[in-house]
C-alpha cells in the first residue's frame, strides 16, 4: 500500500491519510487522558488536524509523528480543561490482572506522579513503542532531550518505587 | 530486585493488549470536518441509568440539564466533575414524559453544540436541538445504529459503520428524537448556520 506523504485536500483522502495511524492515536489519547476523555481529545485532535493539514511538512517528520503531536496537544488541553487527574487513577493506568499484579499496581501509582512531559515520553516510548527519533519529532525537541527526559523519568520512577527497583 | 525497564515493557504489553481501538474514524471525522473555525465547545453527559444530562461549556458553565425518561436508559458515559454539576436535578427514571433539553438549542452561527451519549437498545432520547436554523450531524462512534427523527421535518437513520448523516434543522424549536436501535455510543453535533 502506498504511503501518503501529505494529507489530501479532500475528506476521503484525508481519512485515508489518517487511517494507518488511527490505532496509535487512540492509544496515545487513552494513555494520556483516560478512555472516556480520550474520545473528546480525539474529536478535537481530528478537528485540529483537519484545519491544520496544510501545515504538515513531510520534511520535518512522519505523518504519524505529526498526528500524535496533535493528539498529545489536545490530550493536554483536555486534561487541563476537565481536571481529570483523579480519573487517571481509576481508568488510564489500570493494571492488567494477570502476572505480577503488584508490579503493575506500583507502576500505576507512580506513573501519574511524573510530570506531564515525562508521562508523555514514557507513554510514547514504552506504551506505544515509538522510536526515540520519532518521539523527538512528536515532542518537538532533540533526540538528546528525549533521552534525558526518559532518563529523568526512570530515575524519578526508581525513587518513587523504592529500592527493589533497579 | 525488579528491573524497571523490563517492568515497564511488560506493563506496556499488557496494557496494549487490553485496549480496544475501535472508535470509528469516519464518524468522528465527519463531525470534525464540519466544525466551524470558531466554535463553542459544549458537551452533554449521560451520567447514569434514568439519567441526568448535563451540558457544559469550555468554561465549565452549566448550560442545561434534563432527565431521561427511559428506566432502561442510557448507561454511564463518563464521570462528571463535581464542580460542574451544581444545580443538577435528581433523575426521575420512572417518568414517562419525553426528554427535552429546552434551550440547549442550536448554537449561534459558526459555533457548535456537541452531544455524546451511550444508550441501550430501544432507548430513546428527544432533544430540542434547534432554537434556530442549524445543521445536525449524528455519528455512531461505537458501532450500532441509531434512528434520528426530526419531528415535523423528516429524519434519517445513522447506520452501524459510524458514518454521520447530515440534515438541516429548518426552523425554530425543531425537536430531534434519537432512538438506539442497538447498543452503542453516539454523538450528535449541531452547527449554527
Amino acid at each position: 500500500m502506498a504511503v501518503m506523504q501529505a494529507p489530501g485536500a479532500g475528506s476521503i483522502e484525508f481519512a485515508a491519510w489518517i487511517r494507518p495511524h488511527w490505532s496509535d492515536m487512540q492509544l496515545l489519547a487513552r494513555r494520556l487522558c483516560g478512555p472516556h476523555t480520550a474520545e473528546d481529545a480525539l474529536q478535537e485532535a481530528l478537528t485540529a488536524a483537519w484545519r491544520k493539514r496544510q501545515q504538515f511538512d513531510p520534511q520535518r517528520g512522519s505523518p504519524r509523528a505529526w498526528l500524535l503531536a496533535v493528539v498529545a496537544d489536545q490530550a493536554r488541553k483536555q486534561r487541563r480543561r476537565l481536571r481529570i487527574a483523579a480519573e487517571l487513577t481509576d481508568e488510564t493506568l489500570v493494571p492488567a490482572p494477570d502476572s505480577q499484579p503488584d508490579v503493575a499496581l506500583d507502576l500505576t501509582n507512580v506513573l501519574r506522579q511524573l510530570t506531564q512531559r515525562q508521562q508523555l515520553v514514557i507513554s510514547l516510548f514504552y506504551y506505544l513503542d515509538v522510536p526515540v527519533a520519532e518521539t523527538a519529532q512528536i515532542m518537538g525537541c532533540s533526540i538528546g532531550t528525549v533521552k534525558s527526559t526518559l532518563s529523568d523519568a526512570r530515575r524519578r520512577l526508581r525513587t518513587l518505587l523504592g529500592e527493589e527497583y533497579r | 530486585m525488579i528491573d524497571l525497564e523490563q517492568a515497564l515493557r511488560a506493563d506496556a504489553q499488557r496494557w496494549r493488549a487490553a485496549q480496544a481501538t475501535d472508535l470509528d474514524l469516519d464518524g468522528l471525522l465527519t463531525i470534525s470536518m464540519r466544525t466551524p473555525p470558531r466554535h463553542r465547545r459544549v458537551s452533554a453527559i449521560v451520567v447514569a441509568a434514568g439519567t441526568v444530562v448535563v451540558a457544559t461549556s469550555a468554561l465549565g458553565l452549566i448550560l442545561n440539564r434534563s432527565h431521561n425518561h427511559d428506566p432502561n436508559g442510557a448507561t454511564t458515559n463518563r464521570s462528571v466533575p463535581s464542580s460542574s454539576v451544581a444545580g443538577t436535578k435528581s433523575p426521575t427514571p420512572n417518568s414517562s414524559a419525553p426528554t427535552l433539553l429546552p434551550g440547549l438549542g442550536s448554537p449561534p452561527r459558526g459555533q457548535r453544540t456537541l452531544l455524546k451519549f451511550s444508550g441501550t437498545t430501544n432507548h430513546t432520547s428527544t432533544i430540542a436541538a434547534s432554537a434556530g436554523r442549524g445543521e445536525l450531524y449524528a455519528a455512531c462512534i461505537g458501532g450500532g445504529t441509531i434512528k434520528v427523527n426530526m419531528i415535523g421535518s423528516g429524519g434519517f437513520d445513522v447506520n452501524c459503520t459510524g458514518m454521520a448523516s447530515g440534515a438541516s434543522l429548518p426552523r425554530l424549536s425543531t425537536s430531534v428524537k434519537v432512538t438506539h436501535v442497538t447498543n452503542q455510543t453516539w454523538r450528535i453535533a449541531v452547527f449554527g448556520h
